[in-house]
């Protein structure tokens, strides 16, 4: 075998010339720094995640037991389910996924996180947005465009709260410490610098200088791919590439393969709005080039896929003992299955079915929750034990929370994929009256409302055993704790 | 460090492209739009939204109606829109031109709604179209509409006064603004399209005229804005297998005054929805804006871009309509 | 083509290799897990010897 495998020689960075004491101390130095911000986001996190949660399963109910709470005017379907998707996105999905980028990236620039007053403003004006923007989409000032349903007052407070995160992550690149750059890195600079561009770029072409009619349907559509995409999806993959390979102590299979799955993902992944509007009132260009874009996105997703597998080949039993590796190897195989079925959905055929159903919900909620989501937790479980000096206490709590959410949204998926292309068939037969599509729709909704329990109950228990570390209530490790090095043994320590 | 710049630059760039390739450069296509007239300069179509129906977009975006209903009518090769009689057409990018909010929507819990101002005007009109969505379980009253005969009709075989299809709120006008012509207020205020005759685009006159339309048990006709009011106050007095939700948070009871307001909502045949007696349920201003909004969706003025099933985009520099 | 390209190309290549390495390093070595794995053990027992990944680790090549 290949003498240089085991890696001990010092390749061109300084890395490796440090003792492993030195190494072990360094990186809990850079951990302790990260605490309260991180712990920040992820607290805030936790809890939109519980109001989206309620307000979800609420919304889930309401689809099929119409007259529940009807007199409500800020209950109101149309009112709950925009709270609970952008209480999704912009509280859970975004902040859950600036704590994580803030630990990792610290970790990769290999320096101690420098003016955490800026996150912790930053968080504290985004938690500022996200909550005026809940409440204005209630009483009534929903934009009417999805995913930007918050009102103007909402969303600058969001850009600027975003602006402080941002210089920061600018100022940690700008002293990072000299060395190879790390593919995760890419995606993470990727991430935020797409997102103030897409979130700008939709606030300034729907509200400042609208452009006119349907082409504000296009860049609505643009801005929600590419939140998905680029923002959630980078994210996502960025950790993904940093957890797999840590946890299980191998390097990626192929970094060069890493790489050009980076750009040939840029490149497709931001053209594929347009697929949500497919036959849609536009120049047929438009719609044909996102479908190619998604089409040819499974190129990208190939290399991805690929890569992890040949990462993970030989350790997926390790998936018994980490959750972290268990909750982001399930995210990324979700990842190649939200994608193809991304295509199948674009394709002309099948969308001539499935457009306008439930169909689009449950490929949005594959990426939004069974990848980025299920991602994040697995961060979380790795990231929260380093940050407060506790492991976490309760391997039955770990366990409940990942059977509950993978069976949630696992069932949830099914019910909506399935579910809507029976209803698109109906939908799609002019012989039958519009009743027979609501009716066809009607159990799926049920079930769906089914896994929502179980998603409620995963949750509660993860904000449960968050808090318990929180509290400094998690379990001391008779294994090292990464802050302590000294009580550490040096054979199978880890 | 050069290989950063490098990265750097390619996440500028690719992105740059796709902003460019999405919004820039389809805005230069069809960003700029001009109105459709004849020539002479009259029927100008489409005509900007004013007064309620602008108001009543908000209301519509408010509560959320764009997560239910779509309002863009699919040509015939990509479903079953046409056939459902939800448009005369499909709609292309210059019906939208003076829409306050573009709602095209992305989901059908609900009918499309393109057309839902129009389609009081189709039943009318009687046998030569089809009126009112195939979809729905059809209307059928008695009076005037043809929805009986309609091909689609069959399928919902109770055939009987089961009016309304699910869930669309095509909500009209209340009856008394109606009288007011310019209250109404619905899309295309301009005098020119004040033309009586019932031509395929549902002028407000005709649709004001027909408003007050009742069938023959006295409820009020589908799609007119007496039964929007209703339907939006409660669906399932008019469809019980609908799912949507309630309004009556847009509607106020109060004690009836010397004379029941013309505003008030008909109940007919809907006894468990009948306010106890003295009382009435009218609309608030909300309300009537939100019904105002939905009469004046109407795609039925021909385009020249989009008079086939099958035609494609419009190509706006080559029609000399800018 | 330039004839050095194919030599860079490697180069390229076994730089693009030690990228890959850099997320480790002498105390978080190749060949370690690291994460605080879940041992199986019965709620509130905490003393018992906990089994480690490396217990249960196919003979697997190390890259």
């Amino acid at each position: 075998m290949n003498p240089t495998a085991g890696t001990q020689e010092p390749p061109l960075g300084d890395m490796e010339v440090t003792t492993s004491d030195v190494d072990r101390v360094e990186r809990a130095l850079i951990d302790a720094s990260t605490r309260l911000p991180v712990l920040v986001f992820y607290a805030s996190a936790v809890g939109w995640l519980l109001f989206a949660t309620l307000f979800g399963f609420l919304t889930s109910i309401k689809m099929h037991s119409p007259d529940l709470l009807t007199n409500v005017d800020w209950l109101t379907w149309g009112r709950i389910r925009p709270a609970h998707l952008n209480a999704l996105i912009y509280g859970w999905g975004s902040m859950v996924g600036m704590g994580t980028s803030i630990w990792l990236m610290a970790r990769l620039c290999r320096t101690t996180l420098r003016h955490p007053l800026l996150l912790i403003t930053g968080a504290a004006f985004w938690n500022l947005g996200v909550l005026m923007g809940i409440i204005g989409v209630l009483i009534g000032d929903n934009t009417g465009y999805e995913w930007l349903e918050f009102p103007g007052y909402s969303a600058i407070t969001l850009f600027v709260a975003y602006l402080l995160i941002m210089t920061w992550a600018l100022i940690m690149f700008r002293y990072r410490r000299r060395g190879h750059v790390y593919i995760t890195q890419w995606y993470l600079l990727g991430a935020f610098l797409w997102f103030p561009w897409l979130y700008a770029a939709a606030q300034t072409m729907l509200f400042i200088v609208p452009v006119q009619g349907v082409m504000q349907a296009a860049v609505n559509w643009w801005f929600a791919n590419g939140l998905l995409f680029l923002w959630f999806g980078s994210i996502g993959l960025g950790t993904a590439y940093y957890m797999i390979p840590k946890v299980i102590g191998r390097p990626v299979h192929s970094y060069y393969l890493a790489t050009i799955g980076f750009w040939t993902f840029a490149i497709f992944s931001s053209w594929t709005g347009m697929m949500r509007l497919i036959d849609g009132p536009f120049p047929a260009w438009m719609i044909t080039a996102s479908i190619a874009a998604m089409i040819l996105s499974v190129i990208p997703v190939a290399t991805v896929g690929l890569n992890h597998h040949m990462t993970m080949q030989g350790h997926f039993p390790l998936m018994r003992y980490s959750p972290t590796l268990r909750f982001t190897v399930f995210g990324a195989i979700t990842y190649t299955a939200f994608s193809i079925v991304g295509v199948i959905i674009s394709l002309r055929s099948m969308a001539q079915i499935v457009h306008f159903t439930e169909v689009s919900m449950g490929w949005t909620y594959m990426g939004l929750y069974a990848f980025f989501t299920m991602v994040m937790f697995g961060s979380m479980y790795y990231i929260v034990p380093r940050l407060v000096g506790r492991e976490w206490r309760y391997a039955t709590l770990i366990k409940l929370h990942f059977w509950g959410s993978a069976y949630g949204i696992g069932l949830m998926v099914l019910l909506l994929l399935v579910g809507g292309f029976v209803q698109g068939l109906s939908l799609n037969d002019p012989t039958l009256p519009f009743d027979e599509t609501t009716e066809s729709i009607l159990p799926y909704l049920r079930g769906r409302s089914l896994s929502w329990i179980l998603l409620t109950v995963s949750h509660c228990i993860f904000a449960f055993h968050f808090g318990l570390m929180l509290l400094g209530f998690g379990r001391t490790a008779s294994l090292p704790t990464f802050l302590n090095p000294l009580e550490e043994k040096s054979e199978g320590g880890h | 460090m050069k290989g950063l710049q490098s990265i750097f630059l390619g996440i500028f760039g690719i992105f740059g492209f796709s902003w460019l390739g999405m919004t820039v450069v389809p805005n230069l296509q069809i960003g700029s739009l001009n109105p459709q007239s004849d020539d002479e300069g009259t029927d100008i179509y489409p005509m900007p939204a004013s007064g309620m129906a602008l108001h009543g977009a908000r209301v519509y975006a408010a509560n959320g109606c764009l997560y239910c209903h779509t309002q863009q009518v699919r040509p015939e090769y990509g479903g079953s829109d046409l056939d459902r009689k939800w448009g005369e057409r499909r709609s292309a990018p210059r019906d939208y031109i003076f829409e306050p909010i573009v709602m095209l929507g992305n989901m059908r819990t609900g009918p499309d709604l393109a057309n839902v101002g129009h389609r009081p005007a189709l039943q009318e009109k009687g046998a030569a179209a089809a009126p009112s969505p195939a979809a729905g379980a059809s209307p059928a009253p008695a009076s005037g509409a043809t929805a009986g005969t309609s091909p689609v009709a069959g399928a919902s075989p109770a055939g009987a006064v089961s009016p309304a299809p699910a869930t669309s709120p095509a909500v009209a006008a209340s009856p008394a603004t109606a009288a007011s012509p310019g209250a109404v207020a619905g899309a295309s205020q301009a005098p020119a399209g004040n033309a009586p005759a019932p031509t395929a685009s549902a002028s407000p006159s005709t649709m004001v005229a027909n408003v007050n339309a009742l069938t023959s048990e006295g409820e009020p006709l589908p799609y007119t804005a007496a039964w929007h009011h209703r339907h939006l106050y409660n669906p399932r007095s008019i469809n019980e297998d609908s799912n949507m939700p309630a309004y009556r948070f847009l509607y106020q009871k109060r004690r009836i005054g010397g004379v029941a307001s013309p505003d008030a909502i008909n109940f007919a045949g809907a006894p468990n929805d009948q306010p106890a007696a003295g009382w009435e349920i009218v609309p608030s201003y909300d309300a009537k804006c939100l019904v105002a909004y939905l009469m004046s969706r109407d795609q039925s003025h021909p385009l020249k871009e989009a008079k086939s099933a099958v035609v494609a985009a419009p190509a706006p520099a080559k029609e000399g309509q800018k | 083509m330039n004839p050095m390209s194919v030599t860079d190309f490697f180069a390229k290549v076994r730089r693009y290799d030690q990228n890959a390495r850099v997320i480790f390093d002498r105390a978080e070595p190749i060949g370690q897990p690291t994460d605080l794995v879940l041992p199986y053990r019965p709620w509130f027992r905490r003393r018992q010897r906990k089994r480690t990944p490396n217990d249960y680790k196919s003979p697997a090549k190390d890259s």
